[in-house]
């Protein structure tokens, strides 16, 4: 018994349903994915080595340069406004409403995190669908104008995908970044205070400083989920107009799900995940440089 | 009255007005955050076929279940989709606590040859999108014969992020407790279960949240994998909604929205204080 405990095997024994789950579900279709990227596959018959083929032909092929130009985009306007947006929220309901209605407004925000993106997709389908009596042009008519078919062209499009995307998710890091304030040491702001600082100096001088830890995880998190547009343009525009508003990875489901290229699809997604370390790596390096300023 | 009190009473008047201006700006950001479940809800109970609503259209309405009534039954019903479901998030929930709290034990408290080796390993496997390992977890499971299946679509929801999350909440608990136990002459098992498993009680409850959401809202796995009618989840349905026939029987399609609402809404309801610690845990200790 006491040579099993020295070896380690009771640890191990409590670690293998774990490890058999991350093994089969997680670390073997990664190494699956990068071999399949680089056959031709249809998912039926044996895949077919064709080395480097399916990375040389994304360059020429329109559907997959679009939809890396959309998941920039996507980064783009949803990282910057959700972070913005949580961030001055959660400030000011620290700095203000720390009481009943802060607490109903806290509760009231966290609500669209609640239902899953395909049906905040569902429900602003309808928003904003192109008759008068939507939603969203019904609030345009008050203002006198006209009524927009929003989901018709690519730039409303993905401007309504982009605002779905915030609305569903900003509350989520809007939790996150108010706990994080609220674990800032209070004499820090009672010092500022005594040094004259306003509210507004505070947040950039004490707040901001001290919360940077969390808004790197916040932002690392947000820039993730941002390259992983799928469900609400799944749902609102199944990528059209054409391919206006199509995402990396309803680039990766259509060719391998639609058009049986298992492979070429599998090059996708080497992309995706190459962008997704790229991205965070250069945010860690540029956060541990802030913080040793 | 001289010109300094002037001066602060103007400044506590503009501060005054700044705050209202604050709240009348927070109140509209939680209508636009609740209106549309609202309306939903006020669409899926009127009898009328359209999504406008006005003041005139709400007090001649004519309430009803029948939207209700007939999303719940015959065939593609909800019900069985709700059921569905439920039993995927609660399969995913049972697997993902069982197996999350065990390895985090050993991995916080055990000494392991290799073990920080594998643990960055899990570590390493949450950087990956579920979508870039989509295809072969997909092949995987067809190569099982598990597509459409309960188990097949529950076993890879089982991923890293329950151990790494449990983890770093499992250090927290005290060794001395543990070691009383071994001088108890208690075993690994039954101190796992009787002294451990109770001191994580937080944590294993937001992971149990976490889980349950992520597979209520999970698209694109069921998307590939329950192609079968019978097998289709909640979600997957109510994606499907607005290109069916269905697509303009606003009331049916709302009513449908509600029924995948529901059930998120009240969990979160009685588990408020629980959602909110958890996902602050996560995020802090990510």
């Amino acid at each position: 018994m006491r040579n099993l405990r020295k070896s380690g095997a009771v640890g191990w024994g409590f670690v293998l349903p774990s490890f058999l789950f991350v093994a089969a579900f997680s670390a073997l279709p990664i190494l699956g994915g990068a071999y399949y990227s680089f056959t031709r596959f249809n998912g039926f018959n044996a895949p077919e080595w064709i080395g480097l083929e399916n990375y040389a032909a994304l360059p020429r092929d329109g559907d997959f340069l679009r939809a890396l130009q959309n998941t920039g985009i996507f980064a783009l306007v949803i990282v910057p406004c959700e972070i913005v947006l949580a961030l001055a929220i959660a400030a000011v309901l620290a700095e203000k409403y720390q009481n009943a209605f802060g607490r109903f407004v806290r509760g009231a925000l966290f609500v669209p995190v609640l239902c899953s993106s395909a049906l905040a997709g569902n429900i602003f389908y309808y928003v904003f669908s192109a008759d008068g009596g939507s939603l969203a042009n019904t609030v345009l008519s008050w203002f006198g104008a006209a009524r927009v078919n929003w989901l018709g062209s690519r730039g409303t499009a993905l401007g309504v995908i982009c605002f779905v995307n915030i609305w569903k998710n900003f509350g989520y890091y809007l939790v996150i970044l108010y706990a994080g304030i609220m674990d800032v040491p209070r004499v820090l702001y009672e010092a500022a205070e005594i040094d004259g600082a306003s509210k507004t100096q505070q947040f950039f001088h004490v707040t901001l400083p001290s919360l940077k830890s969390v808004v790197y995880i916040v932002v690392t998190l947000c820039t993730i989920a941002s390259f992983q547009v799928f469900d609400i343009a799944y749902v609102m525009t199944g990528g059209g107009p054409g391919n206006g508003t199509t995402s990396l990875v309803l680039e990766i489901y259509s060719k391998a799900f639609k058009g049986y290229r298992f492979g070429y699809a599998s090059a996708i997604g080497m992309v995706l995940f190459l962008l997704v370390i790229a991205v965070t790596l250069a945010q860690r390096k540029f956060f541990r440089e802030r913080a040793e300023e | 009255m001289n010109i300094g009190s002037a001066r602060a009473c103007r400044r506590s008047l503009r501060s005054r007005a700044g705050n209202l201006l604050l709240a009348l700006l927070l109140l509209l950001l939680v209508a636009i955050c609740i209106y549309p479940f609202i309306h939903m809800v006020l669409v899926s109970l009127m009898g009328a076929k359209s999504m406008k609503l006005s003041w005139d259209r709400l007090l001649h309405a004519q309430w009803t279940l029948k939207n209700y009534r007939r999303i719940l039954s015959g065939s593609g019903s909800y019900l069985r989709y709700t059921l569905n479901t439920v039993l995927l998030a609660l399969y995913s929930c049972a697997l993902t606590c069982a197996v999350s709290s065990m390895a985090a034990y050993a991995f916080a408290k055990k000494k392991m040859r290799g073990g920080n080796r594998l643990f960055v390993l899990y570590l390493a496997t949450m950087m990956v999108p579920e979508q870039v390992i989509l295809i072969p977890t997909f092949l995987i499971i067809k190569n099982m014969g598990l597509l459409n299946t309960y188990t097949g679509l529950t076993l890879p929801t089982v991923t890293a992020f329950g151990t790494v999350l449990v983890t770093s909440f499992m250090k927290n608990v005290p060794n001395e407790l543990l070691e009383a136990a071994d001088i108890d002459g208690c075993g690994e098992f039954r101190k796992f279960v009787k002294i451990v498993l109770p001191m994580i009680r937080p944590v294993m409850i937001s992971l149990f949240i976490f889980t349950f959401i992520g597979v209520w809202g999970s698209l694109i796995w069921p998307l590939v994998a329950a192609t079968n009618n019978d097998m289709t989840t909640i979600t997957l349905a109510v994606s499907k909604m607005k290109s069916g026939r269905s697509a303009t029987d606003y009331g049916y399609v709302m009513a449908g929205n509600t029924v995948a609402f529901l059930p998120p809404f009240l969990l979160y309801l009685f588990l408020q204080r629980q959602f909110v610690e958890g996902i602050a845990l996560s995020g802090i200790k990510a």
